[in-house]
């Protein structure tokens, strides 16, 4: 597992505050992932239930189990990668880098990095039905940053692929620059994006 | 990112024939070619390991077991 140092903005007043970038979590890590998130996605669905948000407003990602992904880390494609802030996992990613190629014309059946799970920690969740502010904002860039270095890394040229939720879509489309290819029946009918290596240039400048 | 390490890789003309195309058609460096190999080499053992079987199929649904030696 390597290190290095990222900084991540205090919600509350816009500080940055000095964070850590861990890349290729153990098992052990993963499961403290889960650990520290599960108990608060528990109280979540109980203050969601107590005011009576309708489950179609909850978090999509609210059911994830990252400790489900523990038995492929021994594996060189699937790497989890996540930031560390006091001792708590404020967000982490799932990559895997050996079984998506490219859909879009200009990288059709060229390797890419797929983003199989990118998620914040819970408590870094703005869910104004319960009132709750997120403590910490900006992870979800990071990891994608992070996710476009490690595709660079691999000679992948920044591509990326990930399905996602239909809460998520206008952050990958608006503020990554990804490019939406549609609904994929073979992936809980999610819409599908694609990163291209302009598409990546551009977002890392 | 990881350390890397440094080797020399010993190919024969057609060896690095294929690398090279390989290389050309997915648009990757020749290392990045053989980093993919050894994760797909991997991946392909790990699942064969635990039991589970490679199968190839044709447009006409055809399938067609791949015995990985």
């Amino acid at each position: 597992m390597s290190t290095q140092p990222i900084q991540i903005i205090r919600a509350s007043d816009g500080e940055l505050v000095e964070a850590k970038l861990y890349e290729g979590l153990r098992a052990v890590d993963l499961t403290l992932v889960e650990r520290q998130w599960g108990s608060w996605r528990q109280e979540l669905i109980r203050k969601l239930v107590g005011a009576n948000v309708e489950q179609s407003k909850w978090p999509q990602s609210l059911h994830w189990d990252w400790s489900n992904k523990v038995s492929q880390l021994q594996l060189l494609a699937v790497q989890v990668n996540a930031i560390d802030y006091e001792n708590e996992w404020q967000a982490a990613m799932v990559t895997d880098s050996i079984t998506h190629r490219g859909l879009l014309e200009i990288q059709a059946g060229k390797p890419i990095l797929y983003v199989d799970y990118v998620e914040t920690a819970p408590w870094n969740w703005q869910v104004p039905e319960i009132g709750q502010s997120r403590r910490y904002r900006g992870l979800g860039e990071l990891l994608m940053t992070n996710a476009i270095e490690c595709s660079f890394d691999l000679g992948f040229k920044g591509r990326l692929g990930l399905h996602a939720l239909p809460q998520a879509e206008s952050f990958y489309v608006d503020r990554i620059g990804m490019t939406p290819l549609g609904k994929n029946p073979e992936s809980y009918n999610l819409n599908y994006f694609e990163l291209t290596e302009a598409q990546a240039t551009m977002y890392l400048r | 990112m990881a350390e890397k390490r440094t080797m020399t890789l010993n190919l024969t003309d057609s060896e690095m024939a294929v690398l090279e195309e390989l290389a050309e058609s997915k648009d990757l460096t020749k290392t990045a070619v053989i980093r993919q190999a050894i994760r797909l080499f991997q991946l392909v053992e790990h699942r064969i390991a635990n039991g589970e079987k490679l199968f190839f199929e044709n447009k006409k649904k055809k399938t067609s077991e791949l015995m990985v030696l």
